[in-house]
């Protein structure tokens, strides 16, 4: 009888215990249950995911946890389904069909129609892919409408990919790489450019500009096969293979 | 591989078993895994086929890598498998699940946690 009472209350105690997550803590819950796989090192959440940590929130319809030798040392989050990754330590949120989530690294992959990350600065959108790596700041979007907008810029491509940093608590471009075969595009407070490449650096201040070249200020749109902007200086020239071809509408408001 | 080891109450006979419907007194098997044994114990067992052994009160499974606490739990000792649709509480190091029962399959490779379903990583 005594063994039995203490049985009980071991399991009624426990249950109390997980009602309330603790601080460094991880909480998850699901509607449907869970699979462990031993030998594959995974298990598989089902239906109505919630995941609550100190640093995180994460909802999804499904979530795989890849973990190393036990079931708390995890590695790989993957979730998939209306997923939602919220991060109030880190100003960060991230939407998608599925997300992977590589805690090592602390690199996010965001995949799916309408997937959107954005932090306190940046807001980036794609139908295909997004990858962020916080340690080193590096970002790739590949896909269909995918962009990259913050207050100072706005870029449009099929591929963007290039590094952040961030100084004095405000993450700005560092490099950057756009490629779109129809064509990409940059809007860089009152100059707009369009070309199939577009590369900048932030070390130069150079956004250069590859083929179907097209630089629309105020004042003049210029059209050509190569472009250098010079972001400091806010100066521009276009050229081209045949320098015949070189372009320039000039608008005068005035007149 | 299920062995069913002893029946540990020396005290308790084969009438006083009949009387209350109990085939078997605190029970005791062991599930051979591939890299693990489980242990389960329980205080009641009522044969409920060739294979199936009911396990009632107290159940519980242990091994070195976790153990499950649960009320009712039927084992199959053919298919090397354990279910339960009873709230259980597994506990593995660092992590705790509760859910509304489980069922062991493979020796342990594989265990499936049903119903709604809270994991705690510490």
């Amino acid at each position: 009888m005594k063994s039995k009472l203490i049985f009980i209350f071991l399991v009624l105690s426990l249950n109390n215990s997980l009602y309330s997550r603790e601080i460094g803590q991880t909480e998850i819950t699901a509607e449907n249950g869970v699979e462990v796989f031993q030998d594959e090192k995974y298990y598989l959440i089902k239906q109505n995911v919630k995941i609550v940590s100190d640093d995180f929130t994460l909802n999804a319809d499904e979530v795989k946890i890849f973990f190393r030798d036990d079931l708390y040392d995890i590695k790989i989050i993957n979730a998939f389904g209306n997923v939602i990754l919220i991060s109030e330590t880190n100003l960060i949120k991230a939407e998608g069909d599925e997300l992977l989530f590589y805690l090592d690294d602390e690199k996010l992959n965001i995949l799916g129609n309408n997937s959107i990350f954005s932090n306190e600065d940046i807001i980036i959108k794609s139908n295909g892919k997004i990858i962020i790596e916080n340690s080193s700041g590096k970002f790739e979007i590949l896909g269909k409408k995918s962009s990259l907008e913050s207050k100072e810029i706005f870029i449009k491509g099929n591929l963007i990919n290039g590094k952040m940093n961030k100084l004095s608590n405000k993450n700005s471009i560092k490099e950057l790489y756009v490629n779109d075969d129809n064509i990409a595009y940059i809007k860089n407070n009152e100059i707009e450019m369009f070309a199939n490449i577009i590369k900048y650096d932030d070390q130069s201040s150079i956004i250069e500009l590859e083929n179907n070249v097209k630089i629309k200020s105020k004042s003049e749109t210029i059209i050509g096969d190569y472009g250098i902007l010079d972001t400091k200086k806010n100066s521009y020239k276009v050229r081209s293979k045949d320098t015949n071809k070189v372009k320039v509408v000039i608008t005068n408001n005035n007149e | 591989m299920y062995k069913f080891i002893e029946n540990y109450d020396e005290n308790i006979n084969e009438n006083s078993l009949k009387f209350s419907g109990i085939d078997i007194a605190e029970p005791r098997f062991t599930i051979s895994g591939r890299d693990e044994n489980i242990n389960i114990t329980a205080k009641e067992g009522n044969f409920i086929g060739e294979d199936k052994v009911l396990l009632n009160k107290e159940v519980i499974f242990d091994s070195s890598n976790f153990s499950i606490q649960a009320q009712s739990v039927i084992i199959n000792r053919k298919e090397q498998s354990a279910i339960s649709n009873y709230k259980s509480l597994f506990k593995s190091k660092k992590t705790i699940i509760v859910s509304d029962g489980f069922n062991i399959h493979q020796g342990g490779l594989k265990i499936e946690f049903y119903g709604k379903s809270k994991i705690t990583i510490k």
